[in-house]
């Protein structure tokens, strides 16, 4: 069954050309800008939108517009028919993994190989309802080139190493280990090319420089073909859920 | 010994920023307790008194249980301790315009009654039951009248919608309670009078200020123009002198799903 998961909250004058007559509409998105502490939250959320697409991962969708000062990123409000799903509460993640196995394996694998260690409550998922299917995560901007928040040359570098990067996840010790080896599997079989133009503008995006934008695409080829072997060396960690969580 | 509880607010519309009491968290040494409208004693959820309170149909409900069980997890763990509580529900109303904290208090119990004790007789002063009369089946009632007319299934049919129409430079913006958007339109505006005859006409008014601008701009003709209701109105009434030479159709009517097929396709 395919639910919706973005509300429409207005709809313009129809066409009167078309043969599916098409309408304009509004849907309501949350803005996002760089800020203090999350200097490059516009390109972050931008690159992981586009990998997650390319990759299948179950996040909110969204779009670039204009700010004051330059690209601004809306994400898609996720919503369930009627109104908002309440935030997840980490005592429903047990029931969030056994329903929605596969979509935690990909949040999982995707945390770790953008680097998300803030995956935490970021998620609207619809647990009681049998007939509505919704899962989706958000939030990103503390992944990529904000994991050290100094500089972005020590954030790529992180990325380019073997770290976990994830030390703690929501779903850790919870995630179902043939569907992470599956999805991390997906990763790693995605063409550099397709990854690449996920991250490459060939020309400075806000404050991100084009050489930063192709080393951090190389630091991604890289890592997603290590994938497997950076959750396999933190097996325990993985398969452990964290206090914070219990 | 006190009990301190926190209640939690339907906002149907956020922009009025006018709560209901819907759901009510206590603490007491160490234990958290919940009670919401529509949530048995079992833990089983009846969507329908919530449907009543929030206008919303019962498809657009199924929200409901899902909130309750994030309050079941939020009484269990927050519930323990006041002070986490207290952050969990600011964190509610920060993120969430719809359903918000709705304040706190306390309330000292007599010796020997219990918390859960305390907390039912909360509920019924903050809360209270829903009153189970027919006007809790409206949705229900529109629902089947809707489908029946062969309306709810279309492609192009949207419940609770705004629409900006182009007028020379500018958007008109009309504001229906459902509507059918392309090939033959249709627009559609609830006035119950189950709310009171002035809520009815403040409705009516609303409607017909919305409805005119539709035919003006051609998005709507006078007879796909129609006002559904829950009563038939006397012929002499205030509302039904206001509402002449509109389609007004009470959706208990037998005939209404008919009425409302022919309007749309025969008109």
């Amino acid at each position: 069954m395919l639910n919706p998961t973005y509300k429409i909250r207005s709809i313009r004058s129809k066409r009167t050309f078309g043969a599916t007559a098409p309408s304009a509409c509004s849907i309501d998105g949350i803005l996002k800008f760089d800020g203090p502490e999350s200097p490059h939250c516009v390109y972050n959320e931008q690159v992981c939108c586009r990998l997650a697409q390319t990759l299948h991962i179950p996040v909110a969708d969204g779009v670039l517009t204009t700010g004051t000062d330059g690209p601004a990123f809306v994400s898609l409000e996720v919503s369930s028919p009627g109104e908002r799903l309440p935030d997840i509460h980490y005592r429903s993640l047990p029931k969030i993994a056994a329903k929605y196995q596969s979509e935690v394996a990909a949040v999982v694998a995707f945390d770790i190989f953008i680097g998300n260690s803030d995956r935490y409550r970021n998620m609207k998922v619809s647990l009681v309802n049998d007939q509505l299917r919704l899962f989706r995560a958000f939030d990103h901007s503390h992944a990529l080139l904000n994991i050290d928040l100094d500089a972005v040359e020590k954030s790529v570098a992180i990325l380019e190493s073997d770290a976990l990067i994830a030390e703690h996840h929501p779903f850790y010790g919870l995630v179902d280990s043939i569907a992470l080896r599956s999805w991390c599997q997906r990763i790693a079989d995605v063409q550099d090319v397709m990854i690449s133009e996920c991250c490459v503008y060939q020309k400075p995006f806000r404050g991100v420089p084009a050489w930063v934008q192709d080393r951090l695409a190389a630091a991604l080829n890289g890592r997603k073909r290590r994938l497997l072997s950076i959750i396999q060396a933190n097996e325990t960690i993985v398969r452990t859920r964290h206090s914070a969580f219990l | 010994m006190s009990l301190e509880y926190y209640l939690i607010q339907y906002v149907s519309d956020p922009f009025r920023n006018e709560g209901r009491n819907v759901a009510l968290i206590g603490t007491c040494q160490g234990k958290g307790y919940l009670r919401a409208i529509g949530l048995a004693s079992d833990g089983s959820v009846d969507r329908l008194p919530f449907c009543s309170i929030a206008g919303l149909s019962r498809d657009q409900s199924s929200i409901w249980p899902e909130w309750i069980h994030y309050l079941d997890a939020v009484t269990a763990v927050e519930g323990r301790a006041g002070r986490s509580l207290e952050l969990e529900m600011t964190r509610l109303s920060e993120r969430d315009l719809h359903f918000v904290s709705g304040g706190q208090g306390s309330v000292s119990m007599e010796e020997g009654m219990s918390p859960d004790k305390a907390m039912d007789e909360l509920f019924d002063r903050l809360i209270g039951d829903v009153p189970a009369n027919p006007d809790d089946l409206f949705f229900e009632r529109l629902e089947f009248v809707f489908h029946c007319a062969e309306v709810s299934y279309r492609q192009d049919f949207w419940e609770s919608i705004e629409i900006d129409i182009e007028k020379g430079d500018e958007f008109v913006t009309i504001s229906l309670d459902a509507a059918l958007v392309t090939g033959k339109t249709a627009g559609f505006w609830i006035v119950r009078s189950a709310n009171g005859a002035i809520k009815a006409k403040q409705g009516l008014k609303a409607a017909i200020s919305n409805l005119q601008k539709a035919v003006e701009v051609g998005f709507l003709t006078q007879t796909t123009s129609i006002v559904l209701t829950d009563s038939t109105w006397k012929p002499d009434s205030p509302i039904s002198r206001m509402a002449q030479g509109i389609t007004v159709i009470n959706i208990n009517d037998a005939d209404a799903p008919s009425r409302i097929h022919a309007a749309i396709h025969y008109s």
